[in-house]
């Protein structure tokens, strides 16, 4: 190695590798499509920190109120809450910006100590783990308010507690990954995990269900459940608190004792992992399929039945390009858990409703009064918010595909028709399947507000392709199915589609609400068949435009959906 | 419209969907391209089992190896039996077996007629498959022609044969034309 006196140290190896960040950004500005993004971005990033600071103000209240009334124990609960956000959020949320994978350094002589400390430096500026420490430093100061002579336990214990969470999420991820190397195992977990994230939204509901009927049932599941979280760091740290605000020191520090050992199991295991990676690690998806070779056979064998397949579709009245594309779409979504998922999730949301406490028999709510009636338009527009994840980003699993809809003799807007199609197939499904559990939940919901909300899932549909169409070719972005550290929609996709969302299911309230007052339902289903029309005149217009949109847009498309992860 | 249905492209990104069965994806393609039903899935059975990729009909692309999504890339391109064939370096990342296979289909079709446009690196494979060479360089043609023509104007500019045969090789030629071979007299004093 001539010319190489000896390796940079970890610091400058975390600021080389901090300026090329920097540099990516800074070259990601160079075209329009960049500064669009940087400044949807910074939209979003704004919106976030409106979320950080009403945390951090409810925190560092509650915990001073809690500190101050001497209710130690309830600390646990926050510290359970910053906890569960720390960890999920990397998972579940993600940036909206470009994902780094920093264990791509790796091919440089990169000291195992620089690699690992990256890997916290990438941890602490996760945007949940930059909240949550936040949040911590709130607590910190609202107990310190409090009581003063606490505020040195309570920065260690917090500080301890932080550390924990980071090492633990670091930990989770880098074993996840571990376990996600292969697709199949990928999307079984994903599927599994997205049921989970669905099933969480149960527990408040099912709980007050069950308070209702048996309180004791409830006391006796929550004390059962309350040693279990104490052993828990978050519990555990709860419990170093409320020890140290009774003075208890001994306690508290044997708490704090089990939180450090917690903390050292993690970083323990984060070091397994990231040792294994350092040492070149592959675990590519390529070296597990690769495949048998076979002898070459010169001779062609006759056709047979097989080579056919069984799904076929021929759709009266649009082209063979758009029943065939039609066709890919419904085989992609029936090899995809997680597309189907989204088949089901306005159907979770019916249920939600249904385990809710505030059921018919709420009378005096002005709103749930009109629950059973209400549940289905309710679920409608959730099916609305759903599309948005299709039809603004409709090439998202196309990969390579792209290349040949944009060389075949096919015209784009058969192409697009084909996916829209398909979207409303989807959308049509969820809605038929919202009338049926609603119906045998609470029992039929009324024919005007059935066809109302038909229709304005028409409208909606309609007009979300008309704008989904365009976006998907201007602002395509690749997406894997069940990869969750990925770049999301692109972020003019991500506004365009909350405004467009906004807009549509706001309108569509507006008119049941003004049918309401006016006490004239019937009128819902003019105003709808109007706006019907309307997006069908835009649809219309979107759909002649997008063969030129496309053909000036394919360089786009081909270098955003064919590029290599 | 009607060019794009006489051409067969394999781009570089080999233009597949990846959630798809090779059967499923040839089917779709052939119909794509207007073949009925039926011949859609006797040319699809047929490349199938030429490729050598019949016996894993469940297998989805995105679980193929390099080579056998290059091999199906290039059975999507011709199954509606174009005219032309443009090949972006069809023979990288493909192993000798998948080489041999891909090199007898695209001779079968240039017996039959065919033109294929084929870029590459590998000027071996160049010099043994192509009987006319362009030649680019810095986004400019600056030659184009026979092999024979080729070396001729080259041999007439400078009097010289180079290889052991007495043939100036592809690669002397190509050097010679965009002047890489003054590359090689410099030094790099730091390398060791």
């Amino acid at each position: 190695m001539a010319g190489i006196n000896q390796i940079p140290g970890v610091g400058q190896q975390i600021r080389l590798v901090g300026r090329l960040r920097w540099m990516l950004f800074k070259n990601s500005l160079r075209n329009v499509k960049g500064r669009l993004e940087a400044v949807t971005s910074g939209i979003l990033w704004l919106m976030m920190a409106g979320i950080v600071v009403g945390g951090s103000v409810f925190f560092g209240i509650t915990a001073y109120f809690f500190a101050r009334e001497g209710h130690g124990l309830r600390l646990a609960l926050l510290l359970w809450i910053i906890s569960l956000f720390w960890q999920i959020y990397p998972i579940f949320a993600a940036t909206v910006g470009a994902q780094f994978d920093f264990s791509n350094l790796l091919r440089f002589p990169l000291r195992f100590a620089s690699f690992f400390a990256l890997s916290l430096v990438y941890g602490l500026f996760d945007p949940g783990a930059v909240a949550s420490c936040f949040w911590l430093f709130c607590m910190c100061i609202g107990i310190g308010i409090a009581r003063p002579a606490m505020l040195p336990w309570t920065f260690i214990v917090l500080f301890a507690f932080a550390a924990m969470n980071l090492f633990f999420a670091r930990m989770l991820l880098a074993w996840i990954e571990k376990w996600l190397a292969r697709r199949r195992s990928r999307e079984i977990l994903g599927f599994i995990f997205i049921l989970m994230i669905l099933a969480i939204q149960f527990i408040g509901p099912v709980i007050e269900h069950f308070q209702n009927r048996n309180a004791q049932l409830h006391a006796s599941w929550l004390l059962t459940l309350l040693p279990i979280a104490n052993a828990l760091p978050p519990g555990l740290a709860g419990r170093a608190l409320q020890f140290g605000l009774a003075a208890n020191f001994a306690y508290a520090g044997q708490s704090l004792l089990f939180l450090a050992l917690y903390t050292a199991a993690f970083f323990w295991l984060l070091g397994v992992r990231l040792v294994a990676q350092y040492r070149g690690e592959n675990l590519s998806e390529t070296s597990a399929a690769a495949p048998a070779r076979t002898a070459p056979s010169p001779r062609v064998s006759p056709p047979s039945a097989a080579a056919a397949p069984a799904l076929s579709f021929e759709i009266p009245g649009v082209s063979r390009a758009s029943s065939l594309i039609f066709e890919k779409e419904v085989r992609y979504a029936m090899r995809s858990g997680i597309m189907l998922l989204n088949l089901f999730i306005p159907l979770f949301i019916v249920l939600l409703l249904a385990f809710s406490p505030h059921k018919p028999t709420h009378a005096n709510d002005a709103f749930f009064r009109h629950v059973p009636q209400m549940i289905f338009p309710i679920a409608i527009a959730y099916t609305l918010l759903i599309q948005t994840n299709w039809a603004f980003n409709s090439f998202a699993f196309e990969s390579t595909g792209i290349q040949f809809l944009l060389i075949s003799p096919v015209p784009f807007r058969d192409v697009m028709l084909g996916k829209n199609l398909f979207l409303g197939l989807m959308s049509l499904t969820e809605a038929l399947l919202v009338w049926i559990l609603v119906t045998f939940l609470f029992g039929p919901p009324p024919l005007l507000i059935v066809v109302a909300s038909f229709l304005g899932l028409l409208y909606g549909t309609i007009a979300n392709c008309a704008l989904g169409n365009a976006l998907s070719v201007c602002y395509p972005r690749r997406l894997e199915f069940g990869v969750f550290r990925q770049k999301k929609q692109a972020g003019m996709t991500v506004f365009f589609g909350l405004i467009t969302q906004v807009i549509l299911i706001g309108l569509g309230t507006l008119v049941f609400i003004l049918a309401r007052l006016l006490h004239r339902p019937a009128l819902t289903i003019p105003v709808f068949l109007v706006f019907a029309l309307l997006a069908l005149v835009g649809y219309r217009f979107s759909l002649a435009r997008i063969d030129r949109l496309a053909m000036s847009h394919r360089e786009t498309l081909t270098a955003e959906l064919c590029r290599q992860e | 419209m009607e060019v794009k249905s006489n051409i067969g492209v394999v781009p570089e990104g080999l233009a597949l969907f990846g959630r798809l069965t090779a059967s499923e994806y040839l089917n779709f393609v052939g119909r794509m391209y207007g073949l009925d039903r039926a011949t859609a899935a006797q040319r699809t059975q047929e490349l199938l089992e030429f490729m050598q990729l019949a016996d894993r009909p469940k297998t989805l692309i995105t679980d193929y190896s390099h080579g056998m999504q290059k091999k199906l890339a290039m059975a999507a391109a011709v199954i509606h039996g174009p005219k032309i064939l443009f090949l972006d370096e069809p023979f990288e990342g493909v192993d000798a077996i998948a080489a041999t296979t891909l090199k007898a289909m695209l001779q079968r079709m240039i017996a039959r007629g065919a033109t294929i446009f084929l870029t590459s690196h590998v000027l071996e494979i160049v010099e043994r498959l192509c009987s006319h060479v362009a030649i680019i360089s810095k986004g400019q043609l600056v030659a184009q022609g026979s092999l024979e023509e080729l070396r001729a104007g080259i041999e007439a500019r400078q009097g010289v044969t180079a290889s052991g045969d007495g043939k100036l090789t592809l690669e002397q030629i190509f050097l010679d034309i965009v002047g890489g071979s003054r590359e090689t007299d410099r030094e790099l004093t730091w390398l060791g």
